[in-house]
């Protein structure tokens, strides 16, 4: 069966939907939804199979964008990078205009991906193969380093930052596996999940934030724009400044692109480094949500450069995927391009289907279902909010004392919040940490303690005076900027 | 002027201190390597110093500025009393999966979060009913999701 038959179509149709499902529920993530598909796609026919996990993988990402701009409670890790930005948008604006800046340049950020991924898989998976622990180090302490100086407040950065790597410290260590700050309870030892703290400090830290401010009298209900129909504000304000921004949507995607072909970096990370660097040029809400949103999906296009090239999955997603193409038969890496020529080629072109017609119909879809939610009174949202942080809580493992980690972690949340620190770069940090530590600690172990080794080879060397660079003109700038705000009082 | 976020900076402060303190102490217990190195202690301790270090200094910047008296007097203690009634039932939420299951408790938690946030009793138990009904369908019906 070919990728162009109408079952192809249906079943892309179909997984985009689904996936976007799951990618907008909080506590549900893209690669659970690729791991309950899988047990059916096995016994589907391979076109039809790849067609809906394609969809699937296409939309879930994008769809965390539809919970963090309505409720603030990005549905995936990779939506986290821009939820602030996105939510305020949505509230200032309207929901169709937020969606419409995320998956139109989701949709064309995918698009740079897949061009890349068509282009040069090879060549560019010649590049990562000279990575190492060290250049990875370099590579993620920049990510840290460009966060804390997105946050107006350097100190205030820091203290996120520290936080959420020291929580992310909690259980087995990555390098020699002895457990941590678990204080003997058997239910720490594997680390704090990373959903049940993201709907705790996004999601109910929010609830909780509303509940502070509650002032008795009438309330808000919806966003001002809500007599602008949602196409308008989708397709036609959400379009121009797509196309406004159309050489900052260029840098993004190439550069989550890059990162997604990295193995073990994915589009959270990129989305991250992406939405941070734009923070750093002072960028608009908008420049801000667009980079992030056109990187994370860029990167997804990425994550399949080393997969099919070479067989090593980008992410915990394509890990998921290469297991299916062996499971079917289908041997992934240099030999896929001589032996399944055909089949690759329609792979390709089922990635720029689902990239042109399938973001932007499920983000007008999920657009449309927001603006009639937001209809409903603040005070019945955020209560049906806070029911679904338990539910989504709960669900991932079953576990009660997940629910303790939500009130702790929320509360938490909330006092960063009310404090002014960036509770996205604790997120960051939760992210980061344990990669930073695992690329530390293999140097270290590998190389006896040798710190020289760390300036021993000329990528990482480069990656290392990125980093000082950027050190050395954040400082100076934020010295410039002092001085001046100094003169003018 | 005075600055409502102030005290939660204070407070945020003191946390991440403690945290970098708790940090650093216990993870003096934590075996080295073969060679006598930090071993699994390394990165907790860096993380330790890099905490306290922030939070000392914003400490100093925030107890120098005057009004903080002020600032405490702007906190909305009825609020902060209503938080801790949401936090209580989010709390008591795994005894009460025990009694009613989780939608019981969803439900329970949507209804009490909602009258919290100033919802009249009616309107506070149809969403309520609503939210466990649609948890229903989508996670248990359409997704499958053990509940």
């Amino acid at each position: 069966m070919s990728f162009f038959s109408l079952e192809s179509f249906l079943a892309m149709m179909l997984g985009a939907l689904y996936g976007a499902l799951f990618g907008s529920l909080p506590g549900l993530t893209a690669t659970l939804a690729i791991s309950l598909f899988i047990p059916i796609a096995i016994f589907l026919d391979p076109a039809v199979a790849f067609s809906a996990i394609i969809g699937i993988t296409a939309t879930a990402i994008f769809a965390g964008d539809i919970g963090a701009t309505a409720m603030r409670i990005p549905g995936t890790p990779a939506s986290a990078a821009y939820t602030e930005e996105i939510h305020q948008i949505g509230k200032e604006r309207s929901p169709a205009f937020a969606l419409g800046i995320s998956a139109l340049s989701s949709a064309l950020g995918s698009l740079v991906g897949v061009v890349i991924l068509i282009g040069g898989s090879l060549g560019l998976a010649q590049v990562a193969k000279q990575f190492s622990s060290f250049e990875y180090f370099w590579l993620v302490l920049l990510g840290i380093v460009s966060g804390v100086f997105a946050t107006p407040s350097m100190a205030k950065g820091l203290i996120a930052f520290g936080v959420g790597m020291l929580i992310a410290t909690i259980g087995y260590d990555p390098a020699l596996g002895t457990p941590r700050f678990n204080f003997g309870n058997p239910n720490l030892l594997g680390g704090i999940s990373f959903i049940v703290a993201l709907i705790a400090f996004f999601g109910v830290a929010e609830v909780l934030n509303n509940i502070y401010s509650y002032k008795k009298g009438p309330q808000p209900t919806a966003s001002p724009n809500q007599n602008r129909s949602v196409a308008q504000e989708f397709f036609g304000a959400g379009g121009r400044l797509v196309w406004k921004e159309r050489r900052l949507l260029l840098r993004s995607s190439l550069l989550g692109t890059f990162i997604g072909f990295l193995p073990g970096a994915g589009s959270d990370l990129a989305a991250w480094i992406s939405s941070n660097f734009t923070r750093l040029r002072r960028g608009s809400k908008e420049q801000v949500t667009l980079s992030g949103a056109s990187s994370n999906n860029a990167a997804v296009a990425g994550t399949w450069i080393p997969a099919l090239s070479l067989g090593i999955p980008g992410d915990t997603l394509t890990a998921i995927v290469l297991g299916m193409f062996l499971t079917m038969g289908i041997t992934p890496g240099p030999d896929l391009f001589a032996k399944n020529l055909g089949f690759v080629v329609q792979l390709y072109m089922a990635f720029i289907l689902a990239s042109l017609l399938m973001m932007p119909l499920v983000g007008y879809l999920g657009a449309a279902l927001i603006s009639t939610l937001l209809r409903i009174p603040m005070r019945l949202l955020l209560g049906a909010v806070m029911g679904l942080c338990l539910v989504g809580a709960y669900a991932i493992n079953r576990n009660p004392f997940d629910l303790y980690l939500l009130v702790g972690l929320g509360l938490l949340g909330l006092l960063m919040q009310r404090g002014g620190f960036p509770v996205g770069q604790l997120i960051l940090g939760m992210v980061l940490g344990p990669l930073l530590e695992q690329y530390l600690m293999m140097s270290l172990i590998k190389t006896q303690w040798d710190l020289t080794a760390f300036f021993s080879r000329p990528v990482a060397v480069g990656l290392a005076v990125c980093n000082l660079v950027l050190i050395v003109a954040m400082l100076w700038l934020r010295r410039q900027q002092g001085q001046s705000a100094r003169a003018l009082r | 002027m005075v600055n409502p976020t102030r005290p939660f900076e204070l407070l945020v402060c003191l946390i991440a201190l403690a945290l970098g303190l708790a940090a650093w102490f216990i993870s003096d217990g934590f075996p080295r390597t073969e060679e006598g190195y930090l071993g699994p202690a390394l990165f907790p301790k860096l993380l330790a110093v890099g905490l306290a270090v922030a939070s000392l200094s914003l400490l100093y910047r925030n107890l120098r500025q005057p009004g903080l008296g002020a600032s405490f007097g702007l906190l909305a203690w009825g609020n902060l009393l209503r938080i801790g009634g949401v936090l209580l039932a989010l709390l008591l939420a795994p005894w009460a999966l025990d009694k009613l299951g989780l939608l019981g408790s969803a439900g329970l938690l949507v209804l009490l979060s909602s009258l919290l946030l100033g919802a009249r009793w009616l309107e506070a138990l149809l969403t309520a009913l609503f939210m466990v009904a649609l948890v229903y369908v989508v996670f248990v019906q359409l997704l499958k999701v053990p509940l």
